[in-house]
């Protein structure tokens, strides 16, 4: 079963993070967590327990901020919302995120490469 | 900017650590409880789903060991907790805490207190421009060490080549320091010198306030006497006042106007021997009952020079020794010797002490006593800190089998595993935190092996 599934790349949780919270606004940890699962199609295998300190650091690099409020079932949940800069920062991520697996896409198509 | 930031964040975070834990506490129930949720709403059972849940969370120790140690600083952290480990082991043990610590104690506190003396005797130099360019000339007649009258030092200053500046001091013996109606001799035991005009100028210091001596003070001694006050006595006597400059002291019973004040580290040109004041030696014939100055006998002026740059000490030597012979020779001639037994002028020298060695006249007579004494009480500290690790060794031997059983319950109650372990290998109560502090090899090697 873990055979098929791939760890996280160093990096990448914050971006998937970012943009989660860029597309469906403010979030708890249980939700961020849940929307990489179900995006990834079962394919990614995030230990849960590794989101939390990911999210404390990108709250102590300003990238999101977090507020107290009430979930769906109405229980007490910190949420978290991205920020001005945080979406600075997704911007320059995904160019990057894009160049690097262009490149790399390139080294794996068969032939291409002279 | 980013490095700011985390800093702060992880500040805050240090000191608000146990609510910050609570909030996590709080959040990691919260998603627990919604991801068993969802498994039962898929069919699972309760404990299934509980199972499940765990599972996908991975270690929730692990996770919130990674969340402290993001929230805060780690590293400092644990220096802390080590020391009141330490603490807590040394209070434990209060006979050999006590053994041990006054052992150091005494080894560490001996060697300040010698290196204190060292430091002063050996080390000292003058606190002024360059002082391995300053010289103190001595002459000497058949190796007996002598000092230049006044008028051998001014013909001397002249001809010389070696010297950038020649300058003299002598002592001046203080009978009466009155400051309006104040004697100030009564208060502290004070001593002054004499000394040439241009001897700040060749030491090449500046004043702390009003200005030092200059060329024209020395030319009219009769109506413009002055005086320059070391720092330390301007603060004491005066209170740093500032208003006493252009006021009147009077000394042995003649006005001197107050013109400045020397810097604050400067005490003379010896070290370890305070000047309070200083005083032209133009005005020592108005100071003193007998004119010195004129006097080829009187010899009581020590001399000074700067060295010009690219001077050898050795030119120097001949350049004045030679002068001297002659000056002697021809008061031989002329039946005017400041010597009564008409010295042979071949048997006169001059030596030239550069830097420490002539400002610091403690220096050469107890350099090997001091030196000496250093070296004994290093050993003795040594022999402390030989002590000290006997001990240890000694309280290993007897507690191997207590310390076995501890550091396992130690791990039990929930000590971080590296750490728990980290301080068994040298059981030394305050190992630890000594290794943090000095960052050792083996601390390291043994963090990362068990994480």
């Amino acid at each position: 079963m873990a055979a098929d599934k791939s760890e996280v790349l160093p990096g990448s949780l914050a971006l998937m993070v970012l943009r989660t919270l860029a597309v469906l606004g403010p979030m708890h940890g249980w939700g961020i967590a849940r929307r990489i699962e179900q995006v990834s199609e079962g394919v990614l295998e995030l230990n849960q327990g590794t989101l939390y300190p990911a999210l404390l650091r990108m709250e102590q690099l300003g990238w999101i901020s977090t507020e107290w409020g009430l979930s769906e079932n109405n229980r007490r949940a910190k949420f978290y919302a991205i920020t001005k800069r945080g979406r600075k920062q997704l911007e320059a991520e995904t160019e990057n995120w894009e160049r690097m697996s262009m490149v790399i896409g390139r080294f794996l198509k068969p032939g291409k490469l002279v | 900017m980013n490095v700011f930031r985390v800093i702060v964040a992880r500040v805050v975070g240090m000191f608000g650590k146990g609510r910050l834990e609570q909030k996590l506490e709080h959040e990691l129930q919260f998603h627990f409880e919604q991801e068993v949720e969802l498994h039962v709403s898929r069919g699972l059972s309760i404990e299934d789903a509980q199972a499940e849940a765990r599972k996908r969370f991975g270690g929730v120790d692990r996770a919130k060991e990674l969340y402290r140690d993001t929230c805060g600083f780690p590293t400092i952290e644990n220096f802390f907790r080590d020391l009141r480990y330490a603490l807590r082991m040394l209070r434990n043990n209060p006979g050999f805490a006590m053994v041990a610590i006054l052992s150091l104690a005494l080894g560490i506190g001996i060697n300040a207190a010698v290196f204190t003396i060292v430091n002063a005797a050996l080390l000292r130099s003058l606190p002024v421009a360059s002082p391995d360019r300053l010289a103190r000339i001595s002459p000497s007649i058949n190796g007996r060490p002598q000092e230049f009258s006044y008028l051998v030092l001014r013909e001397i200053a002249e001809r010389q080549q070696s010297f950038s500046d020649v300058a003299a001091s002598g002592g001046l013996s203080l009978r009466h320091v009155i400051f309006e109606g104040r004697e100030l001799q009564q208060m502290e035991h004070l001593s002054g010198s004499y000394v040439s005009t241009n001897y700040f100028r060749m030491l090449g210091i500046q004043a702390h306030l009003g200005r030092l001596f200059s060329s024209t003070d020395a030319q009219r001694p009769d109506e413009s006497a002055v005086v320059v006050l070391r720092h330390g006595f301007w603060e004491s006597a005066f209170g740093k006042d500032q208003s006493v400059i252009g006021r009147i002291l009077m000394i042995n019973g003649v006005p001197l106007t107050i013109i400045g004040i020397a810097p604050r580290d400067f005490t003379g040109d010896q070290v370890g021997r305070v000047q309070d004041l200083w005083v032209p030696l133009e005005l020592q014939p108005r100071l003193d009952s007998r004119n010195l100055l004129e006097a080829r006998t009187a010899a009581f002026f020590g001399t000074l020079g700067r060295l010009k740059a690219g001077m050898l000490k050795s030119q120097a030597v001949a350049d004045v020794t030679a002068i001297y012979q002659q000056i002697l020779a021809g008061e031989n001639d002329a039946g005017t010797g400041t010597r009564l037994n008409r010295p042979n002028p071949a048997s006169a020298r001059v030596e030239v002490l550069v830097g420490m060695d002539g400002f610091n006249p403690t220096r050469q007579r107890n350099w090997k006593p001091l030196m000496i004494l250093m070296t004994v009480v290093a050993v003795v500290l040594l022999i402390a800190c030989l002590n000290v690790a006997n001990l240890l060794l000694a309280r290993k031997r007897g507690a191997r089998a207590r310390d076995q059983h501890t550091s396992r319950a130690r791990v039990e109650s929930g000590a971080h595993y590296a750490t728990a372990f980290d301080r068994k290998p040298f059981r030394c109560p305050t190992g630890r935190s000594c290794r943090s502090c000095f960052g050792s090899d083996r601390d390291s090697d043994l963090h990362h092996r068990h994480r």
